[in-house]
Formats: structure tokens, sequence, C-alpha cells
């Protein structure tokens, strides 16, 4: 008798076996397995003990719980430049639903003006945002993450997701960029193709057939059991704001020297251009150019570049520029030159934080 | 064994519940908790609106003497079903077994051999049968329910 017992017994686990196999147990019993119930009763009549009866089979078929989440990857901010192109944000979407299922994938924006995830304010929009589902490597490569959607994600399983976008030029520094990944479910099955978005079953159970039941939280924006999670991500804009200013000063004249010097023909007079970058990253490629005023003559070979500034006080420093357009003279990183009574200053950057000069010398005609 | 057999044979062969003597009807419902204004939260017997992974189900096994005579000796058995976990007895008398039901008892006198000589204590999860025996015979037309609470795995 028990070898008979224990072989069906075993018959049954290899079944079920059969049935789970690739799937995950820790997300419960698999959607559409049918649980049985059948109960025996022994009694005697008379003292005379009668036939076992077994009852009906009592059934039902598990219904799928529909389940899943989406968390921002990282804890921070993706720091951006403007005009920056691909800018990749990563996320997870894990299925912790009792099926495999197909996940559809929506990136929004967060609206311009809403607080933004990690603190700040949302100063406008990416552009060109897109979706790529990792394929496996956990790591974003254009050319193998190509899916814009989850296809055929197992219980329990979790996979990547980047959203890319282009950042617009023009946005202050320590703008941020909300952007928001909404994950909905959809019918698994399907190996390829995208399912559609699955729908809870309305009213009450039917045991013979099985339902589709939505357990999942509220995300970011989105409700609970709506069969849909969401999160959201934040590009932190890290640009360099420049901002520049002009000052005039009498070096010296015909008749006092440097000594008190008066504005009186003949008197040398010093223009400082001052670059100022309050933002977080250098600004790069800096040229200024001013037209020398009406009455004055450039002084040829007066041209300073990246001179420094104490207390709004232009210090007399500074890289000697020769007045041409080429850094050949001097290999310095800028340029001076003075052509069409344009005076030109090229500099190669400008740290975060930092100030430069840019000084020339006219007369007073 | 016998009973053993007559298990098996009901599971595979979805036995017929032919009315000897005894009638047997089994049944599945959801155990739904409800919260009224007052905080006070109400256990009550639906009939499954939807029976998902970690939801509750209980099990009832309605017995009826259909016939006329009166009937002594009932045990009714239920193996807990695959991917079902015990939780408690809900309606009756029943004592657990954790061994495929060669024995039976109180949850709390079983144990689990977990070594070489070692055993531990039995728990929920480990309970393979539910049997209720009956120590009064049942009158003709008496009727009755057991019944057990199970997790859905």
């Amino acid at each position: 008798m028990f070898p008979i017992k224990r072989i069906t017994r075993l018959a049954s686990l290899a079944a079920i076996t059969a049935i789970c196999a690739g799937s995950a147990f820790a997300q419960g019993t698999t959607a559409g397995v049918t649980i049985n119930n059948t109960a025996t009763v022994g009694y005697s009549v008379n003292g005379v003990a009668q036939p076992d009866v077994a009852s009906n089979q009592a059934s039902f078929i598990v219904d799928m719980l529909v389940n899943l989440s989406v968390a921002e990857l990282g804890g921070s901010a993706t720091t951006v430049s403007p005009g920056a192109t691909d800018q990749v944000t990563t996320f997870t979407v894990s299925n912790t639903s009792n099926a495999t299922l197909d996940f559809r994938l929506a990136p929004s924006q967060t609206a311009t003006g809403a607080t933004t995830r990690f603190g700040g304010t949302d100063a406008g929009n990416a552009t060109n945002v897109r979706v790529f589902v990792d394929d496996g490597d956990g790591v974003f490569n254009a050319a193998n993450d190509t899916e814009s959607d989850i296809d055929e994600l197992a219980p329990g399983a979790t996979v990547k997701v980047y959203v890319l976008a282009d950042i617009p030029v023009g946005l202050a520094n320590n703008g941020t960029l909300g952007l928001i990944l909404t994950a909905h479910a959809a019918a698994g099955g399907g190996a390829g193709a995208l399912g559609s978005d699955l729908v809870a079953t309305p009213g009450a159970d039917s045991p013979s057939v099985m339902d589709i039941v939505f357990g999942d939280a509220a995300g970011h924006s989105d409700a609970s059991r709506d069969g849909a999670y969401s999160d959201s991500d934040t590009y932190h804009v890290s640009s360099a704001a420049m901002s520049i200013s002009k000052v005039a000063r009498v070096i010296s004249d015909p008749v006092n020297g440097t000594s008190n010097p008066r504005s009186v023909p003949g008197a040398v007079v010093e223009y400082c251009i001052i670059m100022a970058n309050s933002g977080s990253v250098s600004a790069t490629s800096l040229n200024v150019t001013d037209t020398a005023p009406a009455h004055m003559t450039f002084v040829s070979g007066s041209i300073r570049s990246q001179g420094t500034v104490t207390s709004g006080v232009c210090n007399a420093d500074g890289a000697v520029e020769d007045d041409d357009a080429s850094d050949g003279g001097e290999s310095d990183g800028a340029t001076g030159s003075f052509a069409g009574g344009v005076v030109s200053v090229a500099i190669a950057a400008v740290a975060a934080g930092e100030t430069r000069t840019a000084l020339f010398r006219t007369t007073i005609d | 064994m016998k009973l053993i057999l007559l298990v098996i044979a009901g599971l595979i062969f979805a036995f017929p519940a032919f009315a000897a003597g005894v009638k047997l009807e089994s049944s599945v419902h959801e155990e739904i908790t409800t919260v009224d204004a007052k905080g006070v939260s109400r256990v009550s017997l639906v009939d499954p609106t939807s029976v998902a992974p970690g939801d509750v189900v209980v099990i009832r096994i309605a017995y009826h003497n259909t016939s006329d005579a009166p009937v002594g000796d009932i045990v009714i058995s239920n193996p807990v079903p695959e991917h079902l976990t015990f939780l408690t007895v809900r309606e009756g008398v029943g004592m657990v077994s954790v061994d495929g039901g060669k024995t039976y008892g109180a949850l709390v006198d079983l144990t689990i051999k977990d070594g070489v000589d070692t055993r531990r204590p039995a728990t929920t999860a480990d309970v393979t049968h539910v049997r209720w025996r009956f120590d009064q015979p049942l009158a003709p037309g008496a009727q009755g329910a057991v019944a057990f609470a199970a997790r859905l795995d």
C-alpha cells in the first residue's frame, strides 16, 4: 500500500514541478493552477464498518495576482549639460506577479514648476525621450538594448530599463528636469510581441476561470491596484553661468602723469572686461569682443588676457597678447587681437566660481 | 490503509459522492476581514471573489446522514491540497497529521524529524491531513459541517 501511495505523491509532485518550471516560487502559486479538495468519511452502522465515502471534488483555479514595481536606480539625479544628447537615466522594473507578463513602458515628464525627485523645481522638458530595455548585461548599449517594452518577464524577475533624452540648451545652472517611467502590466505568452494591457476581471470570482486581480501599490504618479507602477528620476543641469561687466579707469595723462590722472586728450584709459562664472562647470571657448570707443585710439600691444580681480578691481596681471588672432607667438591658450576697430579676446576656459579679465588700453584723441 | 487508498482514488478519479449513508459535500470559501467605522474587524466567509497567492480560503465539508439508521465511528479525513498551507481548524474538533496521514494529534504535540537524531516542533506548514473523529453516532437525517482554513501559497 505504501509504495503505491508514495509513487502517487511523487507523481503529483513531478506534475507540479513541471507546471512551475522556470518561475519563481517566491511569488506564490502560479496563476492558472487548479486547486482540488476532496474529503472522505469512514463510518459504521450497527457496529459494522461501511465502505468509505468520498466527497465531491471542490476546485478553484488560482487567479492571476498582478503586482509590479518600478524603481529609480542610483538614488541621485543624473548630472547633465545643456544641449547634451542621449542622457541616460536608469530604472528597474520588477514582476512580483504570479505569472509571466509583458510590461508596456511609458515615459513622461514632470510638469514644469513642479517639485522634482531629489529636490528642485522642474525647469522644462527634455526632448527626444526614449525607453530601452536592458538586454541582460546591466549596461546601456545602444546597439544591443533596442526593445522599448518588456517581453515575457518571469515572476520574481527584475530588468533594468534606460530612459534616454536630449537636454535643451539655455537651461540655467542647477535647473532640474523630472522624468517619470510608468510600467503597465500586459498579457504575456506571445514571445517577441507586446501583449494587451491587462484589465482586472470585474465582478465575482468564477472558480473555474483564472481571473485577473490587481494587487499593485500606488507608485509615483499612479493609483494602487491599477496594474501599473511608476517612479521618477531627475536630470540635474550643471551649467556655466557667465556674467560680464566692463570698467574703465584713467591710467595717466600728459599733464599729471600717473598721479591723479584726468580724462584729457592724450590720457591713457584702460578698459577691463570682467567675466565671472558663477556656475557649476567650466565655461569654455569664450570669445569677448569690444569696439574701441569713438575718439579713442587703441594702444598696440596693450591687450592682456586671463587677469584676476580683487574686490571688484581689476589687477594689472594676465598674459600679454600680441594683437593677432593666432596663439602661435604666445602659446598661452588665449589670443588677443585688434582688427577693424574691434578688440577680440578668446580665452580657453573660465573655471566654475572663477573670474577672469580681458584688458586693453586706448588714448584719448 | 483502505482509507488512504480511497483518498487517492478520490483525488485521481474524482470518486463520485454517492449516498450510501453519509453524504459529504466539500466547498471552498474565501475569508474576508472587514473593518467597520468603529475599527472593529469582522471575519466572514463569502463565495470566493478571487483567490490569489496569500489569500486565505476556508474549506468546508458538510456531512449529512441520509439513511434512516444512526451511523457511528464517523471519521472525516481531508488531505491538505497542494499549494495550500494549513492554518487552523475552523469548525469541529479536528486533529492534524504531519506524516501523510499515518498519525494524528494536536499540532502542539507533533514533531518533525529534522536531523539524524533530532526532531523539531511541527508547524502549520507541515500539516498534510486534517481529520475529525466523532464521539457520538449521527442520528438519521442529522447534518453539520467541519472546516479548516488554509492560505494559498
